[in-house]
């Protein structure tokens, strides 16, 4: 028998369900093999070892006393550490939230105890969410499974290096990319869910507008299996849908014959570096290959949506982390009057990039800009979405590169704000817009490391995606096996 | 546009941020480029926004009495408390003949 922690999710299910191993078992392989690599990747900020193991007997207790496990019995989950988990640190990896303890778990915790999955611990992010590779972070740093100096990408980098390493699935959160790119970044798959289809509820805000949950796994189907799981309408979130779900297993072995796919020519991908272009081309040849039909569409606003992205996403942020102000939770500076108070608790407890955002968030919003820039964006994003809604009554989803690049290096880009927020320049489009996204991987750039195709979908098409993505990766010679090759 | 270090400051005073003579001159450099970057959205040829649609349209949910989290547990985290409320320094001052008398902190 191979060691348990390189099954994925749906082999351990089936295991557990059976009695052939024991929730336990596969927690403590996990928790093993996730110790050993730690030192070297970085990838927790806590390790939740006791409440998991109880959990794990409980879910043992459930079989034996005969009663039906749930959809994810025994699998161990990761959790990106701005989701809460009660009794759990909760710190957005901010020293603002230094010794916060959750005391309610998020709805998306509280769905996957429900399915019997049992909560591994918090995974390392950027500050807050914001940035490409983990590297604001006010912990720790977390390197990359597959090359050690390279960043695992972000903001959910801890997530997916997790993946990549020691646990079949973690949770992360996708604000402009967040999830996608250090999917592809660690050669798993990372899935943004439709704007509305998870609940955010217990997720620490960044820009509400485009703040999603949703899985990193080692393939679609538990990437497919997890999301199923957490989605779904939520009392606690009003701008969760009350759609009932698909079943999004159902379909994911139907094929992609005769599927349109589009290309949007404004994604210029003939200037993309010699080893994204080929992995690039290499895809399109497999889709085809698989019965889908490629074509061209345009949306001539693809090109400003990193910009707007970045306009409106500072702009929430500014309103979003007013709330952390040293008086209700978090770190306080003791001061002489509130005002001092509330200046020093946040100029000591936010990092350089989220003071950054908040400062072009409050500058965009203040008299005399606002119309300039926010509500700018917002027109610009109303237009975004139209495009794109006007492609896809020619197509059934677009496609395009997660990113730009292969993981790039440590303390490459942490000075310019600029090139870090552009290796997001194809995943902010479906941000914007609540479509659903999935990176597959896809290849690899000239240094081995992995690279992502990126699946995109209209509203609450996310079964569609799935099972674009599912193909693909079915596709033998695109797999790539991060447990064999990194870390 | 170009901001300079006394518009930065100014940012930073509305965001209730303090920033040393290095941050500010960091800052104002890299606002810069970002405000540059931005700019770009002044080009496009877009029709003003009209109103922010949700993808989906979700009921209003009723109005019901539901249990809150408990104050004990809501104090848990906050850096400091006395008798149930957070407590903070005073915001203006108070002759000292009426001031209460002061009350040990609240160990909860």
């Amino acid at each position: 028998m191979t060691q348990p922690w390189r099954w994925g999710a749906e082999a351990i299910v089936r295991r557990v369900r059976s009695g052939e191993v024991s929730a336990l078992e596969v927690f403590e392989s996990c928790l093993t093999r996730s110790r050993e690599l730690e030192p070297n990747l970085g990838a927790y900020l806590d390790l939740a070892a006791d409440d998991g193991r109880q959990r794990a007997l409980a879910v043992d207790r459930k079989r034996r006393g005969g009663e039906r496990l749930g959809e994810l019995a025994g699998v161990p989950v990761a959790i990106k550490d701005n989701i809460s988990v009660a009794g759990r640190p909760l710190t957005c990896a901010s020293r603002i939230l230094r010794g916060f303890v959750a005391v309610e778990s998020a709805t998306v915790v509280e769905r996957l105890e429900a399915a019997d999955a049992v909560i591994f611990g918090k995974c390392n992010l950027d500050e807050f969410g914001m940035g490409s590779s983990c590297e604001s972070s006010a912990y720790q740093r977390t390197h990359n499974p597959w090359l050690h100096d390279r960043v695992p990408g972000g903001s959910s980098g801890g997530s997916a290096a997790a993946v990549a390493s020691g646990v079949p699935v973690a949770l992360g959160s996708d604000t402009g990319g967040s999830i996608r790119q250090p999917a592809a970044f660690c050669g798993v798959v990372g899935i943004k869910p439709t704007y509305g289809l998870v609940s955010r509820y217990g997720l620490v805000a960044f820009a509400s507008s485009t703040d999603h949950i949703g899985p990193l796994t080692r393939s679609v189907r538990d990437g497919a299996l997890t999301l199923g799981a957490i989605a779904g309408a939520d009392p606690r979130d009003a701008t969760c849908s009350h759609r009932p779900v698909a079943d999004l297993m159902a379909g994911l072995e139907e094929g992609i014959e005769g599927i349109r796919l589009g290309v949007a020519e404004e994604l210029e991908i003939d200037r993309l570096p010699a080893d994204v272009y080929d992995a690039w081309q290499r895809s399109l040849a497999a889709l085809e290959d698989l019965g889908a039909e490629i074509h061209s569409v345009s949306a001539p606003t693809l090109k400003a949506a990193t910009a707007c992205y970045y306009v409106l996403c500072c702009c929430e942020a500014s309103t979003n982390l007013a709330r952390f102000d040293g008086v209700r939770y978090g770190q306080r500076v003791p001061a002489e009057t509130v005002d001092e108070l509330l200046r020093a608790s946040r100029s000591q407890g936010f990092g350089d990039e989220v003071k950054r955002r908040i400062m072009l968030g409050t500058f965009a919003l203040s008299a005399g800009h606002y119309d300039d820039f926010y509500g700018r964006a917002e027109s610009v994003r109303q237009a975004l979405r139209r495009e794109l809604e006007q492609a896809f009554e020619r197509v059934d989803a677009l496609l395009a590169p997660t990113a730009p690049s292969g993981a790039f290096g440590f303390d490459e880009r942490t000075e310019d704000p600029i090139a870090m927020v552009l290796s997001d320049v194809y995943t902010t489009p479906a941000s914007l817009t609540g479509m659903p996204a999935i990176s597959v991987p896809n290849g690899r750039d000239a240094q081995g490391l992995p690279l992502g195709l990126q699946i995109i979908g209209p509203a609450f098409e996310d079964a569609t995606v799935l099972r674009i993505g599912r193909a693909f990766e079915h596709q033998s010679a695109w797999r790539i096996d991060p447990l064999e090759e990194a870390a | 546009m170009t901001l300079g270090r006394e518009d930065v400051q100014r940012i930073a005073n509305l965001a209730r941020l303090d920033l040393t003579p290095a941050e500010a001159e960091r800052y104002t450099e890299q606002l810069n480029r970002m405000v540059d970057f931005c700019d770009q959205l002044q080009q496009l040829d877009v029709p003003p926004s009209t109103e922010w649609r949700e993808p989906q349209a979700s009921p209003e949910a009723e109005d019901r009495d539901a249990p809150c989290l408990p104050r004990r547990q809501v104090l848990h985290n906050a850096p400091q408390h006395h008798a149930g409320l957070l407590t903070v320094p005073a915001f203006k001052s108070v002759p000292k003949s009426q001031t209460a008398p002061a009350h040990p902190q609240d160990s909860e």
